[in-house]
């Protein structure tokens, strides 16, 4: 009897070493990729001179839309620095999605909302809007406030899409904080290649940054360690990640704090889906779907200027919460188009981009995270040899740091937004102290999510199968 | 189990390999970097003193009114001290302050006339940057060609005009815009002809870049506008229609309007309604009207919006026409284009609301708001 | 003369320039990178005029002109705004935002200087 357990357990290390070594394999692979993009668009990009862009008339206009939920502290500020964007023509579509707090009433009485006849259209189906909202005043005259009954985030950006007027629209969180130029960024792709229906741009952690007038003038790290990790970890995910999906057309998460889509295409793929947490994904891998189902040419592009801020949690409560909710998320979303998994029609998508996502970034977690515990039996059972797992666990963690040093690396030769060199060592030590501890610590949140996920299965799972029925509450705005 | 080892420990040997040396490199280049950077502010700095006297110090009298050869010798007399002293600096640094210097006045070129940008133009033929730049528009790095037609439009080269001329053809995208808008910089409005004969697949982007450049010359730039309509790249078409509607030049209006009616591509009929409409050619309304019933949408909205342009009320009822019957986007862009003719418009849209048609009202309330009339409910 | 002139423009070259001339023209220079430097340095040296590029870093020519208007103490400064754009629409809007006078790039250096010179003297005759 323990002779099978100990041989089951011995399995396990084998294969964990073996999915170990592919994984790696995988990674060196996406980085090389990122590394002849990201110098590509460098060179491509040092010929646009967005300041002249930005002073066209040509460029086609833009809805912004920004849900807001609960947000009566922040929002009038948000809503201001979202009018200053350079751009040439575009709308902000503030959704308030049926806030309990004072959201609404502080942008009526900021902006000199009246309750607007505009029409709208419902494209795609969401909750009762129960009032459209315009500014009184003419410098605001492109502000468009929409209030409606709760329905989460996704259900809210829906209505955004059904109530804009123009043809490219951008999502937003609330608390994003854009560059100036952000939307001229993020739209070039649109303009240099007819055949683009969504692109993404970096997000980075303001977190240590010095902003003033909402724009971020100094870049910095943090003074606390936690946000220091994130940065490294979103250098990784966007820089090394995202830049080479980009460069093979299986792009599948642009990050909902800051994504551009050509309207028709979200319509086409139906809009975002009200019953799942990770709508942001969700939306784009269906897009995907839609226009391979359609077999039509189609490119949803990364733009890997860093084009958005976002608040990254400083508490470990906050942060385990977050994980949990994009692991929930990434597993739904995989569930839901699961019989794209390995499947020949869906191309990229199906053959490399969905298994990276399923084998790697879902299982992955897991794999570790029950690699630990496989050890600490085999150790209890002794008669193991020490030698070899400390030999494992030390090339994990020069590979890890590894993967590290090549996303500084990246940033490096692109944007270099870190001034300092000490910022840069201070980076490249944190790439090696978060294997001891944070790297454990976000394997197991998401571990969590897994459970979580299942656990939840049964109210969830309905819903999945009645389609675009209500969804569940709005508590799915509780992110932060 | 051997086996195992020998690959983790070699597994392991190549990581801390590469990530040492990665990390290593990384740091030291970053504060090389760094001081690199300061060493090239420094320099450009030093610079941008220099090039001041070189640039604005003052002209001595007896050489202000005279030819230019004269002229050209007391130039040359203001350059040869920063070439002496460039001679005498190692190969690399030298690189360092040409490098440097090139930037400074191609920086300043772009913002200064007169009598300055003539120095500077002599400058940069007399430094070598001209000569150096040409070699470089045949360099087998894309990114290098496309710098090299930019810098030689910055500085107004007219002897690489051959050069850039045949980069129009570039297999690359930035190389071609580059070497199109350096052309334009060097020779005005008259490098269209050649442009817009070379020129394929402009994308939307590069339309806009080019169409900045274009506005600058106006009228001078409708001859070759008028010739690019005949191009056989349909993006050359569209840019040339475009650039007239925004230009507004009366003999635009004729080769509009046929192509308006007859060409064959339908998206190119379209831009050509909505230019006419731009114009605000009153003989064109006839041709709107018919549009407006033209089973195409694309040509219907075409139509719809150059009627708002205009703003005939003679529009008004195949306007009403439209506002009762379409998909509802169109309908709404109706109901602005009847909004548009003022009041006899404004008055027949206050009778759709609130009447039969839920629909139809509530489009009239929605365009009547957006002019600021409240209809007859109060707005605040 | 030695009246002061605060020169705001964020780029290197041009600023020397523009600064090489005016010293030659017997002004005293005093110039700044940035939006925000620009107000601090009006502030802190009350200058005879202010030379101001639209389009600079941190806070743009408007928004350090809106600010120096809105101050008790230095609105009265004259201001010259230097614009990139020959667009009639930003220049107005700079002349209705109380600028004096306006230079567009590319500009020729003596022009600059005899703009600066009339409208220190418009100023000394009220």
């Amino acid at each position: 009897m323990i002779d099978i357990l100990h041989a089951a357990l011995f399995t396990y290390f084998a294969f964990s070493v073996v999915y170990f070594i592919a994984i790696n394999l995988v990674y060196t692979v996406l980085l090389l990729i990122s590394y002849r993009e990201v110098q590509y668009y460098m060179r491509h990009n040092s010929f646009s001179d967005y300041r002249v862009m930005v002073q066209s008339e040509l460029v086609p206009p833009v809805s912004i839309l920004a849900p807001a939920y609960n947000e009566e502290a922040t929002v009038v500020e948000s809503v201001k620095s979202l009018l200053k964007l350079s751009y040439g023509k575009y709308e902000v579509v503030v959704i308030n999605d049926g806030s309990r707090d004072n959201t609404l009433k502080e942008l009526v009485d900021e902006f000199d909302l009246f309750a607007s006849k505009k029409l709208h259209q419902e494209m795609i189906r969401a909750k009762k809007v129960r009032g459209i909202y315009k500014s009184g005043l003419p410098q605001y005259r492109n502000l468009i406030v929409v209030d409606k009954e709760n329905g989460g985030k996704a259900d809210a950006l829906n209505v955004g899409i059904n109530v804009s007027q123009y043809e490219y629209v951008c999502a937003i969180d609330a608390d994003s904080l854009l560059e100036d130029d952000a939307l001229m960024k993020v739209m070039k792709p649109f303009m240099e290649d007819a055949r683009v229906i969504a692109t993404g741009g970096i997000v980075r952690i303001v977190n240590g940054c010095e902003v003033v007038n909402g724009r971020v003038v100094r870049v910095g790290l943090s003074r606390k360690f936690l946000p220091v990790f994130q940065v490294i970890e979103y250098f990784r995910a966007f820089l090394s990640g995202r830049m080479a999906w980009h460069g093979l057309n299986g792009l599948l998460i642009i990050s909902g704090a800051f994504g551009m889509f050509k309207k028709s295409a979200a319509i086409e793929a139906g809009g975002y889906y009200p019953a799942t947490v990770g709508e942001d994904m969700e939306l784009v891998v269906r897009m995907h779907r839609t226009k391979l189902e359609k077999r039509e040419e189609y490119r949803v592009a990364f733009v890997p200027d860093p084009v958005c801020w976002t608040e990254a949690p400083e508490s470990l409560n906050g942060l385990g919460k977050q994980r949990n909710r994009w692991h929930r998320g990434l597993l739904d979303t995989l569930s839901i188009h699961s019989d794209m998994l390995l499947n020949r029609r869906y191309g990229v998508v199906g053959m490399a981009a969905m298994p990276y996502f399923f084998f790697v970034e879902l299982l992955g977690p897991a794999v570790e995270f029950f690699g630990y515990v496989v050890v600490v039996l085999l150790l209890l059972f002794g008669q193991f040899n020490l030698d070899m797992l400390v030999l494992f666990f030390i090339v994990a963690v020069l590979y890890g740091v590894m993967f590290s040093v090549g996303a500084v690396l990246l940033e490096e030769v692109s944007f270099r937004r870190y001034p300092k060199p000490g910022d840069l060592l201070l980076l490249l030590f944190i790439g090696v102290v978060e294997n001891f501890g944070y790297r454990q610590l976000t394997a197991w949140w998401r571990v969590k999510g897994f459970i979580d996920y299942y656990r939840g299965k049964e109210g969830w799972g309905t819903i999945q199968r009645k389609g675009f029925g209500p969804s569940t509450s709005g508590s799915q705005h509780a992110k932060r | 189990m051997p086996l195992v080892l020998i690959i983790m420990i070699s597994l392991a040997v190549a990581a801390t390999a590469f990530a040492t040396i990665a990390a290593t490199i990384l740091v030291i280049n970053k504060s090389l970097n760094v001081r690199r950077l300061a060493v090239h502010r420094k320099i450009l700095t030093g610079y941008s003193m220099r090039a001041a006297e070189l640039i604005i110090g003052p002209l001595p009298d007896r050489i202000a009114g005279v030819s230019a050869g004269r002229r050209f010798k007391y130039y040359e007399t203001l350059a040869s001290p920063t070439k002496r002293m460039h001679n005498r600096l190692g190969r690399r640094i030298r690189e360092l302050h040409r490098n440097a210097l090139k930037e400074v006045l191609i920086g300043l070129a772009r913002d200064l006339t007169g009598e300055s940008f003539e120095r500077l133009v002599y400058f940069f033929y007399s430094f070598g940057f001209v000569h150096e730049e040409i070699s470089r528009l045949t360099d087998r790095r894309w990114w290098i060609r496309a710098q090299a037609a930019r810098d030689l439009g910055l500085m107004r080269a007219r002897r690489s005009i051959t050069a850039l001329t045949a980069a129009i053809e570039d297999s690359d995208a930035d190389v071609q815009m580059q070497a199109m808008q350096a052309l334009i910089s060097i020779v005005g409005a008259d490098a269209l002809g050649a442009i817009f004969r070379l020129a394929r697949n402009i994308s939307p982007w590069s339309a806009i870049e080019l169409s900045q450049v274009v506005l600058r010359y106006r009228d001078q730039s409708v001859p070759y506008l008028l010739e690019g309509l005949r191009s056989t790249d349909q993006s050359v078409v569209l840019f040339c229609i475009d650039m007239l509607a925004q230009i507004g030049f009366v003999s635009a209006v004729e080769p509009l309007r046929e192509m308006a009616q007859a060409y064959p591509n339908v998206t190119i009929r379209a831009r050509s309604i909505v230019a006419l409409g731009e114009l605000g050619d009153e003989r064109a309304e006839g041709l709107f009207r018919t549009e407006l019933s033209n089973p195409n949408p694309i040509l219907r909205i075409a139509a719809i919006q150059s009627l708002q342009r205009v703003g005939s009320p003679a529009a008004v009822p195949p306007l009403l026409e439209r506002v009762h019957s379409a998909p509802i986007q169109e309908r709404i862009l109706a109901a602005r284009a009847v909004a548009s003719t003022g009041d006899p418009g404004v008055e027949e849209l206050k009778k759709l609301v609130g009447g039969e048609g839920r629909l139809v009202g509530k489009i009239a309330e929605q365009v009547l708001e957006e002019r600021g009339i409240s209809a007859g409910t109060r707005i605040r | 003369m030695g009246q002061t002139v605060l020169v705001a423009e964020d780029q290197e070259h041009i600023r020397a320039l523009i600064e090489y001339k005016l010293r030659n023209s017997g002004y005293t220079v005093v110039s700044v990178s940035d939006g925000i430097s620009a107000l601090e340095k009006s502030r802190e040296l009350k200058p005879d005029i202010i030379l101001l590029d639209v389009m600079m870093p941190l806070m743009t020519g408007f928004e350090v002109l809106s600010a120096l208007k809105e101050d008790q103490q230095l609105k009265s400064i004259p201001v010259l705004l230097v614009t990139a754009q020959s667009k009639e629409d930003e220049i107005l809007r700079g002349l209705s935002m109380g600028a004096d006078d306006y230079i567009t790039k590319p500009f020729s250096p003596n022009e600059l200087a005899a703009r600066v010179k009339t409208v220190l003297l418009r100023r000394g005759i009220r």
